[in-house]
């Protein structure tokens, strides 16, 4: 004989349901504007602490001094976190937008269009199998040398990459004009350069340097020093 | 044959089950309606004042770790409405925010437990859409010498060719935060869902069903389009969120 009654089923067929229509509805989240503790915070520092009336008991005052202390430790830490903020103006590198800002304060001076590294492996197929990846660094540098009409000294995978072989003599290597007026040092041979192909800006096909147009390099020559921070995201 | 006994336990078994289900119901419709706990209770706490400032203390003093770190972080300033990428505490770039929401997880309908973001650094930025990096691989002895012309074969897309800008993102950070980052002006937000949003959607739905799923609060930001995809394309990985009080 079989049961007329099947619960277990029906219940399990609502839950099914039920767990359904809560999938089905909305994005898992509930959300609400949060404007919750905005300005409270940062006010709290600017305001004076409540001077103590004679009605005062010890725990207030234990509660003002508490608050100042706290308002004091404030102050210092957010002119600690100012004074990180490099003064002279800084170069930031943006390598997935390609573009390049030269900063001051709040003030952008120069907003670039550049090429950054390509991202591209070089294997040696034969003698040291050396690899290399053309990436542009991620990370902060300082400007370590500035050059006028700088001469690039070819390396041994500018040679390889064009399939010619790796000269011994190291005049084969020098090449003038490639990298336009101006080139600001980084180190580990990253430079910042003008280009002869600036209908490739806004890409990433260099192997590594940050590639500038003749305008904005000549804006970045003048108005940088050696030590300007470079921060390259 | 089914005898009485069984008769019954099955219908006892049955009245079990349906008991289980109306109340799991109940709870659920009450839960959905349910208030998202504030970050802080100022009914329970004596001096409110004194704690927002200590708030402030805790996140001037995590951020001026992050800026000493030496890496990447995101801060979020929900009193300026803005989103801006610091390196060594010097600002790289800001995303101006054009809505601000957060959101607690809700399993079926019940709201889950709400994190307070602002408590602490999170670290280990995802992406969800992941990026598409395009390596391409050269064997030296299988190279071409240069066309004499100068002309170039291949160019490489643009960041914006190889990374489109996604209608919605999401930003995971470990332990619990994450941010979802909408392209496009405030009153776009309620514009019909495109294949990818909604696909994002449901696998955000089939993560909250995971036991161990642990996003328990999400921020949600809009940002102008153009912002939007800056950030997706720039957001270097592994890098923190700071939630300024």
């Amino acid at each position: 004989m079989r049961s007329s009654i099947n619960g277990p089923r029906v219940a399990v067929t609502a839950a099914g349901m039920l767990a359904l229509a809560g999938f089905a509805g909305g994005t898992g989240y509930d959300f609400e504007p949060d404007t919750e503790g905005a300005e409270t915070a940062r006010a709290a520092v600017g305001a004076a602490p409540a001077a103590p009336s004679a009605r005062d008991d010890e725990s207030s005052r234990a509660t003002a001094g508490e608050r100042a202390g706290l308002q004091a430790e404030a102050r210092r830490l957010e002119a600690r976190l100012r004074a990180r903020v490099p003064r002279g103006g800084y170069i930031v590198v943006d390598r997935a937008e390609n573009r390049l800002y030269l900063r001051r304060g709040d003030e952008v001076r120069v907003d670039a269009l550049v090429s950054t590294g390509s991202g591209a492996v070089l294997r040696e197929a034969d003698g040291a199998r050396r690899t290399w990846v053309f990436d542009t660094p991620a990370g902060r540098r300082s400007v370590l040398g500035k050059r006028s009409d700088p001469v690039w000294v070819k390396p041994d995978w500018a040679f390889l990459e064009e399939g010619r072989p790796i000269p011994s003599d190291w005049t084969e290597r020098r090449e003038a004009g490639v990298l336009g007026e101006f080139a600001l040092d980084l180190g580990d041979g990253y430079l910042i350069h003008g280009t002869l192909y600036e209908r490739l800006l806004g890409r990433s096909v260099t192997h590594g340097c940050i590639r500038v147009g003749r305008d904005d390099l000549r804006v970045l020559h003048r108005e940088s020093r050696i030590g300007t921070p470079v921060f390259i995201f | 044959m089914d005898g009485p006994r069984s008769f019954r336990r099955r219908r006892a078994a049955a009245l079990t089950t349906v008991t289980v289900a109306a109340t799991a119901l109940v709870l659920a419709l009450s839960g959905s309606r349910g208030e998202t706990r504030p970050f802080t209770d100022p009914a329970t706490d004596p001096s409110p004042e004194i704690d927002t400032l200590r708030l402030l203390v805790e996140s001037l003093e995590i951020e001026s770790a992050l800026a000493e770190s030496g890496e990447f972080y995101l801060v979020l300033d929900p009193d300026a409405f803005s989103l801006s990428l610091f390196l060594d505490g010097a600002p790289l770039r800001s995303y101006e925010i054009g809505d601000l929401q957060t959101g607690a997880p809700r399993r079926l309908f019940i709201r889950g437990e709400r994190v307070d973001p602002r408590e602490r650094s999170w670290t280990g930025a995802k992406l969800r859409p992941e990026r598409r990096v395009e390596r391409v691989e050269i064997v030296s002895d299988a190279v071409e010498p240069p066309d004499p012309s100068g002309t170039v074969g291949w160019i490489p897309p643009t960041p914006l060719e190889l990374n489109p800008t996604p209608e919605r993102f999401v930003v995971t950070y470990d332990g619990g935060v994450s941010l979802e980052v909408v392209a496009g002006e405030p009153r776009d937000s309620t514009a019909a869902p495109t294949r990818r949003v909604r696909g994002l959607a449901t696998l955000d739905r089939l993560r909250l069903l995971w036991p161990g799923w642990e996003a328990r609060v999400r921020i949600r930001v809009i940002l102008p389009r153009e912002d939007a995809g800056a950030l997706y394309r720039s957001l270097p990985a592994g890098s923190h969120l700071l939630v300024r009080p």
